[in-house]
């Protein structure tokens, strides 16, 4: 199975399991139970019909249980005592389930006995409820052998699938079956079988038909018709839904296009594009300035520019919000796991989601799954106490735990909050001293504030030493870190004894810069690439030296050429045979700057300096790189002025 | 002839029709691991394929004909991993 439909798979899962739990605390509370019912029916089926499509046989078994339970319910036209628990059990499987397949693993015996133990349980209810008899297959059901024929297909688009069995006297009215087959108009797949048991009824009998014709056609279901028409008494034409809608719930499919996220990268890079373009053609009236031409003509041209500036950043702005994304999915996977932990932890508590509807960049909410399940477990692990010391500190037994997200001004600031023990600074400053990350003097000076903040200091960690629960190589500082990269930060309120909360604080839309890496004297800068028109290797007989300076020609334009080296006070070395420039972009007086050597691309956010360096000048800001080496941005043009 | 057996190779040319699926089914019943060329062959008959499925020979041959080639030469070849595979 190709990656890419793995990988939809696995989102649109998510998001189900996420919109069947709505579903199903609607049917609690709401009047409305009949919508709810039937929301929560179809996430079920479509989770069914996908499930189908990856061979996860126990994982469609489960759901299909769960579904022949609700139908009881719906029959009965009321909520039953302990459906809702069933089948909240069902979509916590479905996620483990989705994360294996995810890992990419087999299913552990473990996996295996409850999925199939609960689905047992789930037919069980079914049977014992009022509507005794089995669910009838809902029609819109594709049947299993269509979708196994589609399965093996790598075509997405619309197919029509067909089961065609020859009545037993076909070769007597002269019917060839394979012909009839080659006449059906681009043909997808092709399965052939002996019918069902043809073997058992005795000796082989060439004058019987006892063919069973399986295909699927990529053509308008008329012109497979047509082909058939023949044989239309015993061929069975059924239309399949695009291979994407299988896996899209009904409702969304009307308005709503999937694009895969490599495709939008592309159209983002083509973007990317037209801002250097754009800044190539703001280069080029600068010199129709400088040529003197007429003031009409010039003002036009400035004009054009302007209108052209306006378009191509607001096509920016608009492929960068195709990238956001909502949290639904990602804070979906984390009730199971608090439920797992706080199970084998003997703790009672709520977890609670909030804000799942806040949309952030797709890269953003990928990164931030394992920090946010490390902040939870955290909680759940060392936050929240167990209920006999909760008792004996008044509060209540069940302890809360909330993530919640939501979006202030120009950031999305996502809580992980409990309400427990909070960080105790005194055996924070302590243990920080007793590892040597700071002096105890130094741990002194503290504020309470500033002494909760060590937990994020790398190398500690306040969990009497990593354990099975919360350790596993992401610590706090990970956490920090993640937030650093996405260029923003992380806000600590500690109430000891009250309990912590952790805000991730993210920029709600990621202001990438497009950066060219640039080295000069052994050091490596970015630098913005829209304030770089050109790059080019100059050999050392191609300059001139102009009084104190020195200069090259291109296109009858003398360029002035700064070093870098020299801009910045780094040492200075003779000039190599050859060596690259940047043409700067945007001035009308060219200017050109030498560097060492050229690095790659690349899209960081931008992080403005802080502390000392911040008013720097010629310093835009920071990026943090992969490697979590950080680059200076330059800005050359006032490096250069 | 469409049906012809050759050095114990059974090979079906041209277009082979309803008349030969008895014949075939003779040549097979009467060979233990018969082999059967269809790199002559224009088209089968459904009946043919019938009894290709049913005595499962083994295949050789490439059709120059891409409906036989690209449809039912897999199908014999595989035909008793994936289609009993899939139809449990």
């Amino acid at each position: 199975m190709d990656r890419e439909l793995l990988d939809a798979f696995l989102v649109e899962g998510r998001e189900l399991v996420a919109r069947a739990g709505d579903d199903l605390a609607a049917l609690a509370g709401e009047p409305d139970q009949a919508r709810a019912l039937e929301s929560l029916f179809r996430s079920l089926h479509t989770l069914k019909g996908s499930a189908g499509l990856f061979d996860l046989a126990v994982l469609t078994g489960l759901l299909h249980a769960a579904e022949n339970r609700l139908e009881a319910v719906r029959a009965a036209g009321r909520m039953q005592a302990g459906v809702g628990e069933d089948v909240t059990a069902a979509l916590d499987l479905t996620e483990a389930w989705l994360e294996l397949v995810e890992r990419g693993g087999p299913p552990g015996p473990e996996l295996l006995r409850e999925t199939a133990g609960l689905a047992a349980r789930l037919d069980a209810g079914g049977e014992a409820g009022p509507a005794s008899s089995p669910a009838p297959e809902r029609t819109d059901d594709p049947p299993a052998w269509a979708v196994a024929l589609a399965a093996g297909s790598d075509d997405a688009g619309e197919l029509i699938a067909i089961r065609y069995r020859p009545a037993r006297d076909a070769y007597f009215r002269g019917d060839d079956p394979l012909a009839v087959l080659r006449g059906v108009p681009e043909l997808r797949a092709l399965a052939a079988s002996l019918v069902e048991g043809a073997k058992a009824d005795g000796p082989y009998d060439p004058f019987q038909c006892r063919l069973d014709l399986r295909a699927l056609s990529a053509a308008p279901e008329d012109a497979v018709r047509q082909a058939l028409r023949l044989v239309a008494d015993q061929a069975e034409v059924v239309r399949l839904p695009r291979r994407g809608a299988l896996l899209e719930p009904a409702s969304a499919a009307a308005q709503t296009v999937r694009v895969s996220a490599p495709r939008l990268d592309d159209v983002a890079a083509l973007v990317d594009e037209l801002v250097i373009a754009k800044n190539a053609l703001g280069h080029a009236a600068g010199l129709v300035g400088a040529a003197a031409a007429e003031p009409a003509v010039l003002r036009e041209l400035a004009n054009r520019q302007a209108g052209l500036e306006r378009i191509v950043a607001d096509l920016h702005g608009a492929v960068t919000d195709l990238r956001l994304v909502s949290l639904r999915g990602l804070f979906a996977r984390f009730p199971r796991h608090v439920r797992e932990l706080a199970a084998r932890l003997g703790k009672a508590l709520d977890f609670s989601v909030e804000g799942d509807d806040v949309v952030l960049d797709k890269s953003a909410v990928e990164a931030l799954y394992e920090p946010l399940l490390h902040l939870i477990r955290n909680a759940v692990d060392h936050g929240v106490e167990a209920p006999d010391a909760r008792r004996a500190a008044g509060k209540s037994e069940r302890a809360r735990v909330r993530l919640s997200a939501r979006r202030v001004a120009d950031a999305v600031r996502i809580e992980v909050a409990d309400d427990g023990r909070g960080v105790d600074p005194a055996s924070v400053r302590a243990l920080a001293a007793s590892r040597g990350l700071l002096t105890p003097r130094a741990a002194d000076a503290l504020s309470d504030a500033e002494a909760a903040r060590l937990i994020f200091a790398p190398g500690f960690s306040t969990a009497r030493d990593v354990d099975e629960l919360s350790g596993r190589g992401v610590g706090m500082d990970a956490v920090q870190a993640t937030a650093l990269r996405l260029g923003g930060r992380v806000e600590l309120d500690n109430r000891p004894g009250g309990g912590l909360s952790v805000s991730l604080v993210l920029p709600a839309r990621m202001v990438l810069a497009k950066v060219l890496v640039v080295e000069a004297a052994g050091q490596r800068f970015g630098v913005p690439l829209d304030a770089v028109a050109e790059t080019y290797r100059l050999r050392a007989d191609e300059v001139s030296r102009i009084r104190q300076g020195r200069a090259y020609v291109r296109r009858d334009e003398v360029v002035p050429i700064l070093r870098l080296r020299t801009l910045l006070g780094l040492a200075e070395a003779p000039d190599p045979q050859a060596f690259p420039v940047l043409r700067l972009a945007g001035s009308t007086e060219a200017v050109a700057i030498q560097i060492d050597a050229l690095g790659e691309r690349m899209d960081a956010p931008l992080r403005p300096l802080s502390g000392l360096l911040s008013g720097y000048p010629g310093v835009l800001g920071s990026i943090l790189r992969g490697t979590g080496e950080v680059l200076l941005v330059l800005d050359l043009a006032e490096l250069a002025a | 002839m469409s049906v012809r057996r050759d050095n114990g190779v059974i090979a079906l040319e041209g277009d082979c029709h309803v008349e030969d699926a008895e014949r075939l089914a003779a040549l097979l019943e009467a060979q233990a691991d018969p082999l059967v060329d269809l790199a002559q062959c224009r088209h089968l008959h459904g009946a043919l394929l019938q009894v290709l499925l049913w005595y499962r020979p083994k295949i050789t041959g490439a059709p120059v004909d891409p409906f036989l080639r690209g449809w039912i030469v897999p199908i014999l070849d595989t035909h008793f991993s994936k289609t009993e595979a899939r139809d449990i």
